[in-house]
């Protein structure tokens, strides 16, 4: 890690952090650069929590810097980025409105080179058919934290079979209660408890 | 035969007793806790609605679970009245039947991170938490309160100010209206609260021990909710430490206040500390020891030195924490542990504080029952030894199948005697 902005962000360092974008901006730097060592500095921060060397409060605090710096620098891009590496799916289920950590999912998906598309909290089976057959993900994330959920999971997961929109495609689920008991009651490919098993689990089912 | 009441009280009470004392009772005992789910009114087959707007049915639902399963330890079952919710306008929950509707009468409730304090607004807090109560929180919580923000500071009333000039401010427009939603829901809560005293008063003419309902969380979870929500904390954490280490020390104490004050009205010497932020994988351990560690130690051990029975349900992974716990002072204390960390809970902890397990949801509704018969003899095998056990049904949820949980019981009952 040489690079003074991404050892900024992964120090928790917003005001370097931002600085440093800024001092960029003003001599003309490429704006996707920029946002590339944004992405990299995530990545670094969820590589720790990985090692859990960081949390929770790393991934939030990551995220709200690179946010931050998003926003300076997103109104300056012109170019389209890389290629994604997949679509996924995902959204906190019926009867649960919890959406911390799917925030910190669809993010660390995001930088990760993932199309994603959430569609919000307290998601019904309908909901989610009605976004498979839009946005044809390969992967579908269930979240949820409460122990309601599991039910909610069942249901979505046996109705999106029911409507033939299983094959060719994974489901997730996640939240701090998940294992591997209501894996299997839910029907789903695979459980996780954290953000990044989720990249993971995605990375290795789109790359195969 | 069966026993007389008193009998069976005074031996689940003993039970109990024997437990938090590190002492080996006749078998491990059951501390039953519906952990904040609608379980009792699925088990009875009334709508959850019905345990929002119906208090009679729900303290009878709890009843029924409590009699049926005959555990040592009845944590009193919690109470929302849906109409004190619908009169005051709470903003940050659903719940069904609620008047602005949005969910199903056997719909879960559903509470969202609240608009509480703001990250400019620690200052405020920590100088005078009743005046940032009546005036920030409860207009921010609840709709029937927003008049509440145009109500003077009241520490002006013990100042001597000319009452004539400093009562203007309960003319304005709306705050008679608020006060009035005050005093319905005031009254509306006497009910419940007397419908749960009354509950109380039956269980033990049944032999069944209560615990009380006092709880308090430590100050670290109080700053995260009601006041800043968890995606703020996580940011505080980073950006006002040293802000978030004064509210804690602020409101530690009165926390014991609150405690005390409940253990007045209801004679319980018991307390029960919830803990979220606490748990592995919020916070790096370093962060855990200056920010966390410190309000949650200062907490426990007031409320021993106050000589109560404390019970410390540790929600999620405590592994790295271990040798913090063991730090806790020794006394009436339980932990409750998740089954993973049971094991080493027993080894680091368990010669000095008596170790409770938290039964995990999925069992009781992804497992057979043949499944939860195992799970549930491996549990006792892992912590049982010696005594200084208990298992608590915190788990539980509306979606528990009350089979599997019945078949849980009666393997603690039958599997968990110890062999004099």
């Amino acid at each position: 890690m040489t690079d003074p902005l991404i050892e900024a962000i992964v120090e928790m360092d917003e005001d370097e952090a931002l600085r440093i974008v800024n001092e960029r901006v003003a001599a003309n730097e490429d704006p996707m650069g920029i946002l590339d060592c944004g992405r990299e500095a995530l990545t670094t921060i969820g590589e720790l929590f990985e090692k859990q060397e960081y949390f929770l409060t790393e991934l939030v605090m990551g995220g709200e810097i690179f946010k931050g710096v998003a926003a300076i620098v997103s109104p300056l891009l012109k170019s389209e980025g890389a290629p994604s590496k997949g679509r996924v799916l995902m959204g906190t289920v019926q009867n649960d409105i919890h959406d911390l950590g799917k925030n910190i999912v669809v993010l660390m998906l995001e930088i990760s080179g993932f199309d994603v598309l959430d569609i919000g909290v307290d998601q019904t089976a309908e909901d989610f058919i009605e976004a498979i057959n839009e946005f044809d993900p390969h992967v579908i994330g269930f979240c949820g934290l409460l122990t309601v959920a599991f039910t909610s999971m069942q249901k979505i997961a046996a109705r999106i079979e029911e409507a033939g929109l299983r094959d060719g495609r994974k489901i997730m689920i996640g939240g701090s209660q998940m294992d591997d008991h209501i894996n299997k009651f839910v029907g789903s490919d695979a459980f996780g408890t954290d953000a990044m098993k989720a990249v993971e689990l995605s990375k290795n089912w789109c790359e195969g | 035969m069966k026993k007389p009441p008193e009998e069976l009280y005074k031996e689940r009470h003993g039970r109990y007793e024997d437990a938090i004392q590190l002492k080996e009772p006749d078998r491990v005992p059951i501390v039953w806790s519906d952990g904040g789910s609608y379980f009792p009114a699925k088990y009875v087959g009334m709508p959850i609605k019905d345990a929002f707007y119906d208090e009679k049915k729900w303290f009878n639902a709890n009843k029924q679970v409590f009699v049926d399963h005959e555990p040592d330890m009845c944590l009193s079952p919690h109470f929302f009245s849906g109409r004190v919710l619908d009169l005051l306008g709470d903003k940050t929950g659903k719940w069904p039947g609620s008047a602005a509707g949005g969910l199903g009468d056997d719909d879960p409730p559903q509470y969202g991170d609240p608009d509480g304090m703001r990250a400019d607004e620690y200052d405020a807090f920590i100088r005078d938490p009743s005046d940032f109560g009546l005036r920030k929180l409860l207009p921010r919580m609840y709709t029937a309160l927003e008049p509440l923000e145009q109500v003077v500071p009241l520490w002006k009333l013990a100042f001597g100010e000319n009452p004539t000039q400093l009562l203007r401010a309960f003319a304005k427009p709306g705050v008679a209206d608020a006060l009035k939603a005050l005093v319905e829901a005031g009254a509306e809560s006497e009910r419940w609260v007397a419908e749960s005293e009354l509950h109380e008063e039956e269980l033990h003419e049944l032999g069944l021990p209560t615990f009380g309902w006092n709880v308090v969380m430590p100050a670290f979870d109080i700053i995260s909710s009601p006041l800043r929500g968890m995606e703020q904390i996580a940011v505080d954490i980073y950006k006002q430490p040293a802000k978030m280490l004064e509210a804690v020390e602020m409101i530690t104490p009165l926390l014991v206040e609150m405690a005390l004050d409940e253990v007045k009205r209801s004679g319980h010497r018991n307390v029960y500390v919830g803990t979220y932020w606490g748990a592995d994988g919020f916070m790096p351990l370093k962060k855990f020891e200056k920010l966390y560690w410190p309000g949650f130690n200062d907490l426990i051990s007031r409320l021993l030195a106050e000589d109560l029975t404390v019970f410390v349900m540790l929600d999620g992974s405590y592994s790295s924490k271990m040798h913090f716990l063991a730090e806790l002072p020794q006394g009436k204390i339980a932990c409750f542990f998740d089954i993973e960390d049971i094991p080493q809970a027993k080894e680091t902890l368990g010669d000095t504080h008596c170790i409770g397990a938290n039964l995990p949801p999925s069992w009781f509704q992804a497992l057979t029952a043949e499944e939860v018969r195992e799970e549930t003899k491996k549990l006792i095998d892992m912590g049982g030894k010696n005594g200084g056990f208990m298992i608590c049904t915190t788990g539980l949820s509306e979606s528990a199948d009350p089979t599997l949980v019945k078949t849980c019981i009666d393997t603690i009952k039958e599997y968990g005697v110890y062999k004099k």
